[in-house]
C-alpha cells in the first residue's frame, strides 16, 4: 500500500494553471493506475468544490457545487496513494475555510503538502486586469492600478487581487499549520525559456515525472495584446445590460477573446506604466526575501519573481491605437458573422427536424381511437378524483403510461 | 500584550460584553485564555458579535444558547467575495503581508452583513425541520364554484389561503378567475418579494430596472395580459379584476380581505442575500423549505417600507399604470373597486434597501433563532 499524501495546489491564477488541469483531468484514469487521484468528474469538479468550500456565488454555476467538496474530500480520504487537488480561486481561502479544507483531506494524521506556483508581479498585474475585463468589468486600467495600489485595499477588485496574488500571505494562510518542507513554490520560468520547462517543474513537483501523458492541451487562458482587451473592455460597456452572463461566456469570453483576439499575437503586449513597475520591483524584492527567509521548498528559482529589465515601450491600453483597436474589432466582427451563420444554419436543420416530428404527430394524432383516449385522460387530470382513478389505473397496468 | 488584550476582548463578548474595542481596557489583560492553536476571531465576526450584544435583551446575553450563537460567529467565515478575515488593528501592527489591520467599529455594514447572512444560512440548515409528508388534497365539494386566484402574487397567496381556511376549497362548478390588483408600484414590490421568497438574488433596483429597459411588466403582474389568457379559458364575463377592498361574498360565498404579507425592503434585501448563500449550500428543494419553514418566519414581524421605485424608473412605471388601466377598462372585465387605483399612490415611494436596515433585520433574524431552538 502506497503512503497517503494530498497535494493542494492552491494558486496562483494566470500560472499555467488551466493547462495543469487539463492534463490531470483528461489523463485521471492513466495517473489512477499509477497511484495518483485526480478527483473530479467533470473538467471544473474541482473549481465546483472550491466554490463550495469558499460559499463562492459565480454567476449561477455555484448552484452545480452543493456538497462538491465534502464529496471530493471523500474520495480523497478513501484513496491510499497521492491525491491531487488543484484550483487557483483556492488562494483566496480564509484561515477557518483552510482549516476546514486541510481536516477534510485528512490532516494532520494524512501527510498534505500545499503547492503554489508564482510568476513576478510585472506580468501577474497586467494579466489580473485583462481577466477581470474577461469577466465583463468595465474599468479603466488606470482605475486599476489606483485601486490595487491603495494600501488600505478597500475595494472588492483590490481584495480580491491581493488574495489570490499576495504570495507570502496566501503561504502564511495555507502553510501555517504546514512544516515549511511541505510548502513547494512553483516559479514560473522568465519569457524565453523553453516552452516546457513549467510543465517540467509541475511534474517534478506533483510526481508526474516519465508518466506517459498526453500533454496536448485542450483548456488554457490565453492572453491578448493591449488593443484587443481594450475592445473587450468597450464591448463590455456595450453590452453588459443586455447580455445575460449565460450568453456573455460562450459569445464574449469564448469565441472573441480568447479563440479570436487571443491569436492576434502581433499587436502590443499588457505591461506596467514606469512608476508601477518600479512599485512592483520593490514588491517583488520585499516577497522573495520573505519567502527565501521562510525556508519553503522551491522548484524552479526566487530570481525569477524579480521582473527582468524591459526596453519594450509602454503602450496605455486606456489610450489604445484607434487603427489597432478598429483591426481587432475586425476580426471580431467576422467571428460574430460566422458564429452567426453557424447558428443560423442549424436553427434551419433543427426547424427541419421540429417540422418533421410535427408532421409525424399530427398522423399519430388523426387516429380517432387516440384522439379519445386523449380527451378521457386530459378530462380526468383536470379533477381530483380522475387523477386518482388514473393512478389505481396507472399502478393496475404496471407502469407509468405518461411517458405515451 | 497585545494578544492577550485581543483575547480578553473575545472573552467580554462571549459574555455579553458591548464595549468597542478602542475603549476597551481589560483588567487583567493576562486572564484571558487562548488554546495555542486557536484563531483570534477577525475584526469582522468580533463586530458582529458585539452588534448582536446590543441588539440583545441584555438578561438573554447569559443564556447558553446566546453563547453558543456568538461561538459560531467568531468560528466562521463570511462567504461570497468581499474583505478576507481582517486582523484586529493593534494587535500585530508589524505584519508585512495580508490585509490592514482593521478598526471593528470603522468596518462597514456591508461587511457585517455579508457575515451574518452567512452564520444565518448556516443556522437555517441546522434548523431544517425536513420534507413534510406529502398530503392528500381533499375531494372537491361539487356544488361550489372553481376558482383560479391570479394577479399580484402576495395577494393572490394569502387570498388562496384565506379562502381554504373559511372552507371554500375550489369546486366542480364553472369556474371563475379573480385578478387581484394594487397600484402598480406596490405590486412591483410584492412581485419582487415573492420572487426573493422563491430563491432568486437580484437586487430589487437591478430587478426594476432590467423590466423597465424591457418595457413590459413581469408576467405575473401583467394583469391586461393575465386577465386575456384566462377570458381565453373560461370566458370574459368570469374573468373579475379586484382591485384593493375585499372579495365580495357574491362571487364565492365568503368575503375575503384582498392583502399581502408583505415584508419590508429591508427585510427583502436580507433574504436575497440569504438565497445567495443558501444557492450554494443546498439544492433547490431544499432551499425553498428553508425559507418557507425556517428563514421567513424568522421575519414575520418585519413589516416596514416596501421597496419603492427608483427614481430612473417612476415615470416608466406610471406611464405602464396608465397603459394598464387603459387596457383593462377597453377589455371589458367586471371590475370590482376602481381601476385608477393601479396608478401609484403618492409618487412611488423611498427606493429602498441598504446595508444597514437589513442588518439590523439579520442581527435580530439571528437573535429569533435561539427561541427556535428552545421551542424544540
Amino acid at each position: 500500500m502506497s503512503p497517503r499524501r494530498v497535494l493542494l495546489h492552491v494558486g496562483t491564477p494566470k500560472t499555467g494553471t488551466s493547462y495543469l488541469q487539463d492534463v490531470l483531468f483528461r489523463n485521471r484514469d492513466l495517473l489512477a493506475g499509477k497511484g495518483i487521484l485526480y478527483p473530479a468528474d467533470r473538467f471544473d469538479g474541482q473549481f465546483l468544490a472550491a466554490l463550495d468550500l469558499m460559499r463562492l456565488p459565480w454567476g449561477g454555476l455555484e448552484t452545480e457545487a452543493v456538497g462538491a467538496w465534502d464529496a471530493m474530500a471523500a474520495k480523497v480520504r478513501a484513496f491510499d496513494g497521492t491525491s491531487i487537488i488543484s484550483h487557483e480561486i483556492l488562494a483566496t481561502a480564509s484561515r477557518t475555510q483552510i482549516r476546514r479544507a486541510l481536516e477534510s483531506v485528512g490532516h494532520p494524521g494524512t501527510e498534505v503538502h500545499v503547492v503554489l506556483s508564482v510568476r513576478d508581479l510585472v506580468r501577474q498585474i497586467p494579466a489580473e486586469w485583462q481577466e477581470n475585463v474577461k469577466h465583463r468589468r468595465t474599468l479603466r486600467y488606470d482605475r486599476f492600478l489606483s485601486e490595487i495600489r491603495d494600501p488600505e485595499r478597500a475595494t472588492r477588485l483590490a481584495t480580491w487581487f491581493w488574495g489570490v496574488q499576495e504570495v507570502p500571505d496566501i503561504l502564511d494562510r495555507w502553510g501555517g499549520e504546514l512544516d515549511p518542507s511541505r510548502v513547494h513554490v512553483v516559479t514560473v520560468p522568465r519569457p524565453g525559456a523553453p516552452s516546457t520547462l513549467l510543465w517540467e517543474r509541475f511534474a517534478e513537483t506533483f510526481g508526474l515525472t516519465g508518466l506517459p501523458l498526453d500533454l496536448e492541451a485542450e483548456r488554457s487562458n490565453p492572453s491578448m495584446g493591449v488593443p484587443e482587451t481594450a475592445l473587450v473592455r468597450r464591448i463590455n460597456r456595450a453590452v453588459n445590460k443586455d447580455v445575460e452572463p449565460a450568453h456573455y461566456r460562450p459569445l464574449v469570453r469564448e469565441l472573441l477573446a480568447h479563440n479570436t483576439l487571443s491569436r492576434r499575437t502581433g499587436s502590443p503586449r499588457l505591461s506596467l506604466p514606469p512608476d508601477a513597475r518600479a512599485w512592483a520591483e520593490d514588491l517583488a524584492r520585499e516577497w522573495v526575501a520573505e519567502l527565501r527567509a521562510r525556508g519553503y521548498d522551491v522548484v524552479g528559482d526566487l530570481d525569477e519573481l524579480l521582473p527582468e529589465p524591459s526596453d519594450a515601450p509602454y503602450v496605455d491600453p486606456d489610450r489604445p491605437n484607434p487603427r489597432q483597436v478598429n483591426q481587432a474589432a475586425l476580426d471580431a466582427i467576422k467571428a460574430l458573422l460566422v458564429e452567426g451563420a453557424r447558428q443560423r444554419e442549424t436553427e434551419e436543420q433543427l426547424r427541419e427536424e421540429l417540422h418533421q416530428a410535427h408532421l409525424a404527430l399530427e398522423r399519430a394524432y388523426l387516429r380517432p381511437t387516440y384522439r379519445a383516449r386523449e380527451k378521457l385522460v386530459r378530462s380526468a387530470e383536470e379533477r381530483g378524483w380522475g387523477r386518482r382513478l388514473l393512478g389505481v389505473y396507472r399502478r393496475a397496468r404496471g407502469r407509468s403510461s405518461r411517458a405515451a | 500584550m497585545n494578544t492577550a488584550r485581543a483575547w480578553a476582548w473575545v472573552a467580554h463578548l462571549r459574555t455579553g460584553g458591548t464595549t468597542p474595542w478602542q475603549e476597551f481596557a481589560p483588567g487583567d489583560p493576562d486572564s484571558a485564555a487562548s488554546s495555542a492553536d486557536a484563531l483570534l476571531p477577525g475584526a469582522i465576526q468580533l463586530e458582529v458579535v458585539r452588534r448582536l450584544n446590543l441588539a440583545a435583551d441584555p438578561a438573554g446575553t447569559a443564556d447558553p444558547r446566546h453563547r453558543a450563537l456568538v461561538d459560531r460567529v467568531l468560528a466562521a467565515s463570511a462567504p461570497g467575495r468581499g474583505q478576507p478575515d481582517l486582523p484586529l488593528v493593534g494587535v500585530l501592527d508589524d505584519t508585512r503581508f495580508g490585509p490592514p489591520p482593521a478598526d471593528p467599529a470603522a468596518l462597514p455594514d456591508d461587511e457585517l452583513l455579508r457575515m451574518t447572512v452567512g452564520v444565518l444560512a448556516e443556522l437555517a440548515l441546522d434548523l431544517d425541520p425536513g420534507p413534510e409528508p406529502e398530503q392528500r388534497s381533499p375531494l372537491p365539494v361539487p356544488w361550489r364554484r372553481k376558482w383560479a386566484v391570479v394577479g399580484d402574487p402576495l395577494i393572490a397567496d394569502r387570498t388562496r389561503s384565506d379562502l381554504v381556511a373559511a372552507g371554500r376549497r375550489p369546486g366542480l362548478r364553472s369556474p371563475v378567475a379573480l385578478v387581484v390588483a394594487d397600484d402598480l408600484a406596490a405590486m412591483l414590490a410584492d412581485t419582487w418579494t415573492w420572487r426573493v421568497r422563491h430563491r432568486v438574488t437580484p437586487s430589487w433596483a437591478w430587478w426594476v430596472g432590467h423590466w423597465a429597459r424591457r418595457d413590459q411588466l413581469p408576467p405575473r403582474v401583467d394583469l391586461a395580459a393575465v386577465a386575456a389568457r384566462w377570458a381565453g379559458r373560461v370566458g370574459r364575463e368570469r374573468v373579475h379584476v379586484l382591485v384593493g377592498g375585499e372579495l365580495p361574498a357574491s362571487l364565492l360565498g365568503t368575503a375575503v380581505d384582498l392583502r399581502a404579507d408583505p415584508l419590508s425592503a429591508d427585510a427583502g434585501e436580507l433574504l436575497r442575500r440569504v438565497n445567495e448563500v443558501l444557492r450554494v449550500l443546498v439544492r433547490p428543494e431544499r432551499h425553498q423549505r428553508l425559507l418557507d419553514r425556517v428563514v421567513v418566519p424568522l421575519l414575520a414581524g418585519e413589516r416596514g417600507t416596501l421597496p419603492g421605485v427608483p427614481e430612473a424608473q417612476q415615470e416608466w412605471v406610471r406611464r405602464r399604470a396608465d397603459r394598464l388601466v387603459g387596457e383593462l377598462s377597453r377589455a371589458g372585465y367586471p371590475v370590482h373597486g376602481e381601476l385608477a387605483s393601479l396608478r401609484p399612490r403618492n409618487g412611488c415611494g423611498p427606493t429602498a434597501a441598504g446595508a444597514t436596515g437589513a442588518l439590523d433585520v439579520a442581527l435580530r433574524a439571528l437573535l429569533a433563532t435561539r427561541t427556535i431552538e428552545e421551542a424544540r
